[in-house]
């Protein structure tokens, strides 16, 4: 469990169950999992294959409702929300890094973090602007005309990662972003991640299962079948360096 | 618009099936716009072969004179009308059966007498090919279909014999000098027709001044039905005898024929309607197959706030481009096509000529190229394009994201 830190909840996850059919049978892929993340985390979901940790990120990331529960986001409850008003708060207010990337391989790079911008219904004043400078702060200024197959994959998680920065969104949710790199171009993916998180406040929530990522999260919320059993501020770090309204795990 | 061109990239993102799926587009359509054009050519050959050797523009007859094509009774035959007030040109014939016999060969001919006077200002002599002169008028002269010259082995100046009934029914013959060998633009008359003057026909056919037709040059097919109507209205078409005439304009005069060719239409549209179905159900293939690799794209698109509607609409939008753009290179084949045989025409061989037997038709058909096959099957292509594309923009547009975005 959680104790809060000041202010309102980001995002609040109260006894959500999460049911898959499969079959005749049903996996119960979350058990009543409670959990509250604050603005400017930087943590990590960690736990091994099929714990939930996706799950978990797709209620966050409104891509999914949960079968029982409540999930707040910025104080709405999201499983009221219509498929139309997910999709809207999908485009303004999450940005969403994939571990495939997913980038669209018929546009460029430049394209693929306008197409975020244009969806999230954005000023298309000073959209150029913006592409560019998302694509900038990636250090990817020089590949903007590429295509993602001309790319490699280290630069086309920068991408992922300009697409989702691009329109501030309140909360970037990131699905193993470092799971198809190899470990210098996680690090530096992450180490990215992290200076956004510093420079911006931007949120980042992720999935992971590796320990080089987990070691530079501020948070790690663990999890095992589907349930939380752990939550965490890693001791080494020190007080002025977690997140600003940081919880303390228990 | 953003729709609309992210659709047209992922169009090319793989050429080659989107190319196989098109070419079956391509061709329909090419079909259907060439087979419409020459359709339509036919319609165009059949009236100018009727209009420029035997009905003018609108044709008068005896009231009870049947209007088939393919009789004609000179018992029927009767003084004309005075047409008092016409001011267009008229042409009065006298078609009759006969027989043409030259040495031990005969064959059944249509005599057609005319008014030297009167006849090359409703009929076009300067369009046909002509060997030889016309008969002259104090001389038992006549001109011979080539077609059938070469028949009966007819050559300039060589004598025939022409057996027919007078109009009183008694049998009758007379030998000619044929003088002009000619080449309309009717393969009927090449194959059948024999010209002789009125007079020369008075002393073969005992006439008396009576008719079976008059030919009426108006100046332009379009406007002989209103001039017919008012032809009709003026009672211009009594005769000095009491009888009124009927009016039939050249149109009217080939409706049998005009019909067939409608029927040649709905065939095309059948033929094209099934290959249609057939494209459409290739185009639903490629969209569908498109959809099913780009789940995880579509998930994408969904995750970054594209709206369901949208996505779907991208799918439809890809099938509509593809049935768009295939239905151009479909019509742009077919009406380059149909343009070329418009100015260059297609040559019938003498074959096909002697085959097409009794039609009106010319040796060479002219196809005629009209925009409404052309917007028409443009908008055909698209609609099943369209229609296709539903499944899988159904598909698309109801993906759950949670999934699609992590699918393989």
């Amino acid at each position: 469990m959680t104790t809060s830190g000041t202010g309102a909840p980001l995002c609040q996850l109260t006894d959500v169950k999460k049911n898959y059919p499969m079959g005749d049978m049903v996996v119960q892929a979350l058990k009543g999992v409670s959990v509250q993340v604050w603005p400017g985390e930087f943590t990590a979901f960690a736990g091994p294959s099929g714990s939930g940790k996706s799950t978990i990120l797709n209620l966050i990331g409104c891509l999914d409702r949960p079968s029982e529960g409540k999930v707040f986001l910025e104080g709405r409850d999201v499983a009221t929300l219509k498929d139309a008003e997910l999709g809207d708060v999908r485009a303004r207010r999450i940005g969403f890094i994939f571990q495939s990337f997913n980038l669209i391989p018929v546009l460029t790079a430049y394209e693929n973090v306008e197409l975020a911008l244009r969806l999230s219904g954005a000023d298309l004043r000073g959209q150029k602007e913006r592409v560019e400078e998302a694509l900038r702060s990636v250090g990817l200024s020089d590949y903007m005309t590429r295509r993602p197959a001309q790319l490699s994959g280290g630069q086309q998680q920068r991408v992922a990662i300009a697409r989702a920065l691009v329109k501030t969104p309140a909360l970037i949710i990131a699905d193993e972003p470092t799971a198809n790199l190899d470990s210098t171009n996680g690090a530096a993916i992450l180490d990215l991640m992290k200076a956004m998180n510093a420079d911006n406040g931007t949120t980042f929530l992720f999935s992971t299962h590796d320990p080089m990522v987990m070691s530079r999260a501020r948070r790690i919320v663990r999890l095992s079948d589907g349930q939380i059993v752990g939550d965490e501020t890693p001791e080494r770090l020190a007080p002025q360096e977690a997140a600003p309204s940081a919880p303390v795990g228990g | 618009m953003f729709i609309l061109a992210l659709a047209l990239r992922n169009l090319f993102r793989n050429t080659r099936r989107t190319v196989i799926t098109s070419a079956a587009v391509v061709f329909g359509l090419a079909l259907q716009v060439l087979g419409w054009g020459l359709v339509d050519g036919l319609d165009d050959n059949f009236l100018r072969a009727a209009a420029t050797t035997t009905t003018g523009d609108i044709l008068l007859r005896p009231p009870k004179y049947p209007t088939d094509g393919l009789s004609f009774p000179l018992e029927e035959a009767s003084v004309p009308p005075a047409l008092t007030g016409f001011t267009g040109d008229t042409a009065p014939r006298v078609l009759f059966s006969a027989k043409v016999v030259h040495h031990a060969d005969a064959a059944r001919a249509l005599g057609v007498a005319y008014d030297p006077d009167l006849d090359y200002r409703v009929f076009p002599r300067e369009r046909w090919r002509v060997q030889g002169v016309w008969p002259d008028k104090d001389q038992p002269q006549v001109a011979m279909g080539d077609a059938m010259a070469r028949l009966l082995g007819v050559g300039l100046g060589d004598q025939i014999t022409i057996q027919a009934r007078t109009v009183d029914g008694a049998q009758n013959a007379l030998a000619y000098a044929v003088t002009a060998l000619v080449h309309t633009d009717n393969g009927q008359m090449d194959n059948n027709a024999v010209w002789i003057r009125m007079a020369a026909a008075d002393e073969l056919l005992q006439l008396q001044g009576r008719r079976t037709h008059i030919a009426l040059h108006v100046g332009g097919l379009q406007d002989s039905t209103v001039v017919r109507d008012e032809i009709q209205a003026s009672g211009m078409l009594k005769a000095a005898d009491g009888q009124e005439w009927t009016a039939k304009t050249t149109r009217e005069e080939a409706a049998d024929l005009l019909a067939i060719n409608d029927i040649r239409r709905k065939a095309i549209l059948m033929l094209v309607g099934v290959i249609m179905c057939i494209a459409g159900l290739g185009i639903a293939s490629t969209v569908v197959m498109a959809a099913y690799e780009r789940v995880r794209e579509i998930g994408t698109l969904l995750a970054l706030g594209m709206k369901r509607r949208e996505v779907g609409a991208l799918f439809l939008v890809e099938g509509a481009l593809l049935g768009i753009g295939a239905g151009i290179i479909g019509a742009s084949l077919g009406s380059a096509a149909v343009l070329y045989w418009q100015v260059n025409g297609i040559v019938l061989s003498p074959e096909l000529m002697k085959a097409q037997g009794s039609f009106p038709a010319s040796a060479v058909i002219y196809t005629h190229f009209n925009w409404a096959p052309v917007f028409g099957s443009l908008a055909f292509s698209a609609f099943i394009a369209t229609l296709a594309s539903l499944f899988p923009a159904w598909f698309a547009a109801h993906l759950n994201p949670a999934d699609a975005v992590r699918a393989d």
